[in-house]
């Protein structure tokens, strides 16, 4: 690096004049993301004020405690502990059984040899994913209700029949395994196309090697998709705690808050129905902190063991 | 690779610097904003004694002059917006408008959210229609947070016909009033005993003609019905409703509740000390009762999952013979609906511990809902507005407002007021509470004096008159909460308390129901779960309130 005796304006400068055309396109991403991601999150301070509409995000007054009053009163709540453990169990298992299983089907589907077979089950697969997600709960609704087909499918093998969503231990269940319906085919698509980049050669020379399906699989396919998976695995995670707050919302109800009552449906009750702005923005920005540190904990750790990282 | 996240790293670093700056340069707009209403009101009140001056005392002259334009918030009425874009669009509000002189902008914010994000927002319409005792603080903290603007100033000149009903009546008065004595704005008025209770316990009368019943007065009377409905009426979900009807309904508003001795699920006050009846010990024998018949599978097994809908499809579909409702968009709506078919069904009265025992409480309502129309600080022609939203309280006001036009929606059949067929029979098939929202207001909370002769047609079929008669019948007078006011220094640590506890409640609610929890557990968890979580300092908070309510 020879620039490293330059000052960063002379480097920008002389950057600028070589790729105007670069930083013109740049433009309107940038203007984007001033505008409707940093101009909005001044707002977070009110999660250190008393937040008053009528004097402003700035004329209100602080709270109390240096300002963090509102995180002080979360972390001594009663339900703290409670709506923790249920964001992070619903993240984790949504994680460890909604990931692999879109993986799982395009293994599945790539071995396929009858390509009308293999497009027809892919499009049944990924049409659920266009059903709006309102239109999804109630069908979850109806299926898991007493009377409802996967009630009585459930009951053929000796589980009682009960509304599943009146039960807090179902909930767990209901939503990661409708998740996986939902979302599995449409999932698959990328990692259909990453296999086929796969070079062809390499299954000829396994084949010629003597290996049987399950070893191409696992010996060409699997590696050849492994980048991809991984970049999808670091997004994923930097999401870990924004879990599905709507489909929470339009599934749950009092009685199974138990373990179905998460962060971001918490601050929506506390924000948007009980008018506590200030107390919910805490509750929101404690999530956010801890997705950023989830992030930069996973990036760190999938530098050093595989080399793909986001930056 | 490097070079390029090194690049972008400076960008982002740009970028979060000049994000930082724009909010900085952006402040000051919106702290300002709502700072001049003290110079603001100075000159209104100069204004208005101009005006007044004019007219005198006599009232107000419509229409107004100069054609103002308001914009109108009121939360979504699905019966308005069925048929019409906005209730400026239905013809009551082409009649309402034109009478008035006054040009609306009517904007519908759907539920509490809604309106939760027009505050927060501070781009306050001119005109706010809502129930702001729910806001958190009540509508003395509203006054504070710059939400609403206070009327009394405005009321003896621009809205001397609601003064006229204030003054009429001190209950009318304490309510409209706030913690520090400002007049609030123009509230919504049940103006008879007759309209305070519009919902009950609804039952299938022809089927307990049919199986030689009476109606159920006890809990063991309506356990018997259930089984026979069940068992011979073939109703696989004997009763039925939603969480609200079943935890709002019947627990908290106390229809099932005087049954075993407990006045009502939610506060209640016997001679003026303030009760919380989900905290109460006789709470449990309710639950328990609940719990036998969700056991039973007597009561709705998705009672927490489902919604209105599906408990009037329930109902109309024979699946169901009991469940809690309203007297006009219940009762009325399914008697129309099923017109012709073999279908009855009517109200009886709150369930009581002993045969011909008078029940404590019921769904009822205080004459001042809470629901009203309030002017907004960012109104700038507050006197036209005060002048706009008294006409509620108008003679011809009133006959619009509860009848809607004479000679369309109704006649004057010797000196009553009457719905037309329009209203009653309506030829495109709307249910008579869908008609009703497209000619009059009666059936909605507005700014205006509701009048027994809507409720008298609404419910004029045997069956909901018969619901009204066995609903109205108790002492819930004696025991209803009027609408206090948290003070505004306590009103933080109140909606903080309240809010667990609430969750907590609902939740125990149908955990114990459904037999997820022991009922055993009322005592060893619940009863001290609620007092950790504060409910004495709820009751004493809600006690300062009454006492200061009853003081005013």
């Amino acid at each position: 690096m020879p620039v490293s005796n330059r000052s960063l304006g002379r480097r920008l400068r002389r950057d600028f004049r070589l790729y105007y055309d670069a930083y013109l396109l740049i433009i309107p991403v940038v203007l984007y993301y001033l505008i409707f991601c940093y101009k909005p999150m001044y707002g977070v301070i009110i999660a250190f004020k008393d937040f008053s509409p009528a004097v402003g995000i700035l004329g209100s007054d602080w709270a109390p405690s240096f300002g963090f009053q509102h995180f002080i009163d979360f972390f001594g709540s009663y339900y703290f502990w409670r709506i923790l453990r249920n964001t992070i169990v619903i993240s984790l298992s949504s994680l460890i059984f909604g990931f692999p299983a879109p993986i799982i089907l395009a293994l599945l589907l790539n071995e396929i040899k009858s390509s009308a077979f293999k497009r027809i089950t892919q499009t049944i697969s990924y049409m659920p994913h266009f059903i709006s997600l309102v239109v999804v709960c109630s069908l979850i609704h109806i299926f898991t209700s007493d009377t409802g087909p996967v009630t009585a499918l459930l009951s053929l093998f000796g589980m009682e029949r009960v509304t599943l969503l009146s039960r807090p231990q179902y909930f767990v269940p209901v939503y990661v395994l409708s998740g996986i319906w939902q979302e599995v085919g449409w999932g698959a698509i990328i990692y259909l196309a990453a296999m086929t980049g796969i070079d062809q050669g390499l299954y000829e020379a396994a084949r010629i090697d003597g290996a049987n399906r399950w070893q191409q699989t696992v010996h060409v396919t699997l590696p050849g998709i492994l980048p991809t998976v991984v970049i999808m695995l670091l997004l994923r995670l930097g999401s870990i705690m924004n879990v599905g707050f709507e489909k929470i919302i339009l599934l749950y109800n009092s009685g199974i808050y138990e373990t179905a009552d998460v962060i971001s449906t918490f601050v929506y009750r506390k924000g948007l129905t009980d008018f506590q702005w200030s107390y919910s923005s805490a509750v929101g920005l404690f999530n956010s902190v801890i997705n950023f540190c989830l992030i930069l904990i996973f990036n760190r750790v999938s530098r050093k063991l595989s080399e793909v990282s986001l930056w | 690779m490097k070079t390029v996240s090194k690049k972008l790293s400076l960008i982002l670093a740009a970028i979060t610097a000049a994000g930082s700056l724009s909010a900085c340069s952006d402040s000051p707009s919106s702290s300002t904003a709502s700072e001049p209403s003290a110079s603001e009101s100075s000159a209104a009140s100069a204004s208005s004694a101009e005006s007044g001056g004019e007219e005198g005392a006599a009232g107000v002259t419509y229409p107004l002059e100069g054609n103002p334009t308001f914009t109108y918030a009121i939360g979504e009425e699905a019966a308005v917006t069925v048929n019409a874009t906005d209730l400026g669009a239905t013809p009551f509000g082409q009649a309402w408008q034109e009478a008035t002189g006054v040009t609306l902008e009517v904007q519908h914010p759907s539920g509490n959210d809604g309106f939760n994000l027009l505050f927060a927002s501070g781009d306050l319409p001119d005109i706010i229609n809502w129930k702001f005792t729910t806001y958190s603080g009540g509508p003395t903290k509203a006054i504070k947070d710059g939400i609403i603007y206070p009327i009394e100033d405005l009321i003896e000149e621009n809205a001397p016909d609601l003064k006229a009903v204030l003054d009429s009546n001190d209950l009318y008065r304490k309510s409209t009033t706030s913690v520090d004595g400002h007049i609030v704005g123009f509230p919504f008025i049940r103006g008879s005993e007759y309209l305070l209770t519009a919902a009950g316990m609804v039952i299938r009368d022809d089927w307990l003609d049919e199986l030689g019943l009476e109606k159920p007065q006890t809990p063991d009377e309506l356990y018997e019905v259930l089984v026979a409905f069940r068992d011979e009426k073939g109703a696989t979900i004997p009763a039925t409703g939603e969480l609200n009807t079943i935890l709002g309904h019947w627990v908290n508003y106390g229809m099932i509740t005087s049954g075993f001795g407990l006045v009502k699920g939610d506060f209640y006050q016997v001679d003026n000390v303030v009760h919380y009846g989900r905290a109460e010990q006789e709470y449990k024998d309710v639950l328990a009762y609940l719990n036998r018949l969700y056991e039973e599978k007597l009561l709705d097994q998705n009672f927490n999952t489902i919604n209105s809908s599906t408990k009037d499809s329930n109902l109309m579909n024979g699946l169901s013979g009991v469940s809690g409702a309203s007297v006009g968009g219940g009762i009325g709506n399914y008697l129309q609906t099923m017109e012709g078919k073999d279908f009855s069904i009517t109200g009886f009265g709150p369930l009581v511990a002993k045969e011909g025992d008078k029940a404590k409480s019921t769904y009822y309502d205080n004459p001042v809902t809470g629901h009203m129309a309030v002017i907004t600080p960012n109104c700038e022609n507050k006197e036209a507005a005060a002048q706009f939203l008294n006409y509620g309280y108008t003679e011809e006001g009133h006959m619009l407002f509860n009848f809607g036009i004479e000679g369309e929606s109704y006649t004057m059949v010797d000196g009553v007021p009457t719905y037309t067929e329009l209203i009653t029979h309506n030829p495109d098939g709307w249910t008579m509470q869908q008609a009703l929202a497209q000619y009059t207001r009666s059936w909605a909370t507005d700014a205006f004096v509701q009048d027994e002769g809507y409720m008298r047609q609404y419910g004029a079929r045997p069956q909901q008159q018969e619901a009204l008669e066995s609903w109205t019948n108790t002492d819930a007078a004696k025991y209803a909460f009027p609408p206090t006011t948290i003070a505004e220094e306590n009103s933080a640590e109140y909606s903080k308390l309240w809010s667990d506890l609430n969750t907590y409640m609902d939740e125990m609610f149908v955990k114990f129901v459904t037999g997820v929890e022991p009922l055993d557990k009322f005592e060893t968890d619940y009863l001290p779960m609620l007092e950790q979580l504060g409910i004495d300092r709820v009751l004493e908070l809600q006690q300062n309130a009454l006492d200061e309510f009853n003081a005013r």
